[in-house]
């Protein structure tokens, strides 16, 4: 145990179908939930941390970003054109409902660059999109009465001027 | 491991999305354009009371507004005198007595602005400036600055005039001659704001002969309170662009100065880019020269307005066979590199629009991200007194930047342009004038120009330098 560098140690995470990741204390660290999880143990984590609100399609996908973030850091300087062509084929690979479930899962595990990005795509998705669409998309229930939400459109007509919807 | 709650949700009833912590769904707001915000306000109850808090207002004012306008808007506010309002008593630490969300309305649907005319000179005052055109005129720490230009029988001036705009500016604006070195003698020279410093380049003096000196100047407080101003002559080095007038000049950012085009040696029309880069210490700085293509054609006469976010738009102008001008190009960074963009836009469904290409115009970056276009001539060689604007958020974004308000709204063109109406004093149709506009982005001056004369409107002959000041104002009720 003693002698071993930070960097070295393995972590390994449990998702909700008992499946186990090994994953690298440095990316761990990107995990604030999972990292503040280790700050607080007396001892050193050697059993698998369980997460309960994370399935192993999200931590996958979790890890992967995490895992390809750190190689372009790490890299040369043209990383940046790699990573955003990345960021791009990342965010277009999942569905809506896809989408949501990392938020969430990111959300709780607390990683702020991954969120960060997932905001950006959320709001180029809901962009120039009318109020149904986004209500499918967040599964919002309408609690507007007829007469109260044409009322609303009227109210905010002004600022949809010139702008074309899909 | 404990479900520990990192961002604090809470167990509403709705779907599992919308529970996330509000801040983190006030960064998203902040992501969106504001037709998408009220989209979302649409949906439900609860999401029309987040989107309605007047701090995520405030924010999206300083988003597209910017911070120094915010900033404006709130000293004009609490500096007039009124009684405080009920209506925020709950907020503490605001000061305000408007809606944000209110004020965000106003300025988005603007499409008028009010003239006013400062009270004329007493025949035989002689603080004031004399007629004049093509001239410089600019507003820096909250003073008009004024220099040079040109006056009957085509001689140059070369004197300097201060005027400090206080909150009282509309009943006592007084003119103050500077006594003090200054730049030669000269008209069609450029004169651009940075920071606290005026950065002065070329014109053409009464002799025919075309400048391409560089000069700073600064105002200067003295110990009675009274405004004064300086120029010194910039050390540049070597290398200088070719002498000329007539040209076009802005700021990039903070450290460096941009020109284009105008008329140098031998009445040739020019169509070089050159940057002007200071120092950190503002003591000296270098010129070089851009060369890209396309570049726009050589042209004079033309306006270089700053838009912000190191980009600069062209507008205008009289090209090489003399014709007038309307074409539209960004000058923008791509991979590191200065970049001229053609920005094209369709004529068809524009009124008016045949008026539209100009030379002899002022182009100024106003309230709500729009440059505001007055006067110049046109094609039909007439002099205008309308007002143009375009719209910089209906210019799509070359860079990797991603930007708000423009990155995936698909704008019809005719949005790009409108004419707007003016209220109040009818001005004089002038070319040649100039206007600058204060931090607030709501006041615009304007200074001088050719206007037409009395006896034959048309004719050369006919025209006669202007002394008038008069003042554009963007009305805004800050008042709810």
């Amino acid at each position: 145990m003693s002698g071993i560098s930070d960097t070295e140690r393995m972590i390994t995470l449990k998702t909700v179908e008992g499946t186990l990741f090994d994953v690298k204390s440095s990316i761990a660290k990107d995990l604030k939930t999972v990292q503040a999880f280790i700050d607080d143990s007396d001892d050193d984590v050697t059993s698998p941390i369980p997460l309960p609100n994370v399935f192993t399609r999200e931590l996958s996908r979790i890890l992967d970003y995490l895992n390809n973030h750190h190689r372009f850091r790490s890299g040369i300087e043209k990383a940046d054109e790699e990573m955003a062509r990345y960021d791009a084929e990342f965010a277009k690979s999942m569905s809506h409902e896809e989408l949501k479930a990392l938020i969430l899962a990111a959300n709780y595990l607390n990683v702020k660059d991954l969120l960060e990005f997932l905001n950006q795509t959320v709001a180029d998705v809901i962009q120039n999109k009318s109020v149904e669409f986004v209500r499918n998309f967040f599964g919002i229930e309408n609690d507007y009465t007829p007469e109260e939400e044409e009322k609303l459109r009227n109210e905010n007509e002004w600022a949809f001027n010139g702008v074309e919807q899909d | 491991m404990e479900e520990a709650s990192a961002s604090g949700n809470h167990s509403y009833s709705g779907s599992p999305i919308t529970n996330i912590a509000q801040d983190h769904l006030l960064t998203i707001l902040l992501l969106l354009p504001i037709d998408a915000i009220f989209s979302l306000s649409m949906t439900c109850k609860r999401l029309r009371a987040i989107t309605s808090s007047d701090t995520l207002w405030k924010y999206l004012c300083k988003r597209d507004l910017g911070s120094s306008c915010v900033d404006a808007l709130i000293n004009s506010n609490s500096s007039s005198s009124s009684s405080s309002s009920i209506h925020n008593n709950n907020h503490h630490n605001n000061h305000h007595q408007f809606s944000w969300m209110r004020l965000y309305k106003q300025v988005y649907k603007m499409d008028s602005v009010t003239c006013h005319r400062f009270s004329e000179p007493q025949h035989g005052q002689l603080d004031f400036p004399s007629a004049r055109a093509s001239h410089s005129l600019n507003f820096v720490s909250n003073c008009l600055v004024l220099f040079g230009g040109g006056c009957e029988g085509g001689r140059h001036l070369d004197d300097t005039w201060v005027a400090y705009i206080g909150n009282d500016f509309r009943s006592m604006l007084r003119w103050q001659a500077v006594n003090s070195t200054s730049p030669s003698g000269r008209f069609g020279h450029t004169c651009v704001e940075m920071g606290d410093f005026l950065v002065l380049f070329g014109g053409i003096n009464d002799r025919g002969n075309r400048q391409n000196d560089t000069w700073v100047g600064q105002v200067t407080y003295n110990e009675n309170h009274s405004v004064a101003f300086s120029w010194k002559m910039l050390d540049v080095g070597a290398v200088a662009p070719p002498p000329r007038g007539a040209h076009a000049a802005c700021s990039i950012d903070d450290k460096r100065m941009l020109i284009h085009g105008g008329i140098g040696l031998h009445g040739l029309r020019l169509g070089d880019t050159w940057v002007l880069e200071f120092s950190d210490s503002r003591c000296f700085g270098t010129w070089h020269q851009i060369v890209a293509q396309p570049s726009p054609a050589p042209r004079s006469g033309h306006t270089l307005t700053c838009i912000g976010q190191s980009r600069t738009i062209l507008f205008g102008g009289r090209g090489l066979g003399y014709e007038v001008l309307g074409d539209v190009w960004m000058l923008d960074t791509c991979q590191g590199y200065l970049k001229w963009v053609p920005i094209l836009y369709d004529l068809q469904g524009i009124p008016h629009s045949v008026s539209l290409p100009r030379v002899g115009h002022t182009a100024t970056m106003v309230l709500g991200g729009r440059l505001l276009i007055y006067g110049g001539e046109d094609s039909y060689r007439h002099r205008k007194n309308d007002f143009w604007v375009l719209d910089v958020s209906a210019i799509p974004c070359t860079s990797m930047q991603h930007s708000t308000m423009s990155s995936s709204k698909r704008v019809k063109d005719k949005n790009m342009w409108k004419r707007w109406r003016s209220s109040g004093y009818e001005p004089l149709c002038r070319s040649f004038h100039r206007a600058c506009v204060d931090h607030s982005g709501r006041f615009l001056y304007v200074f001088g120009g050719m206007v037409d004369g009395f006896l034959q409107p048309a004719e050369p002959s006919g025209l006669r330098f202007d002394r008038e000041l008069f003042l554009v104002e963007l009305v805004l009720q800050l008042r709810d």
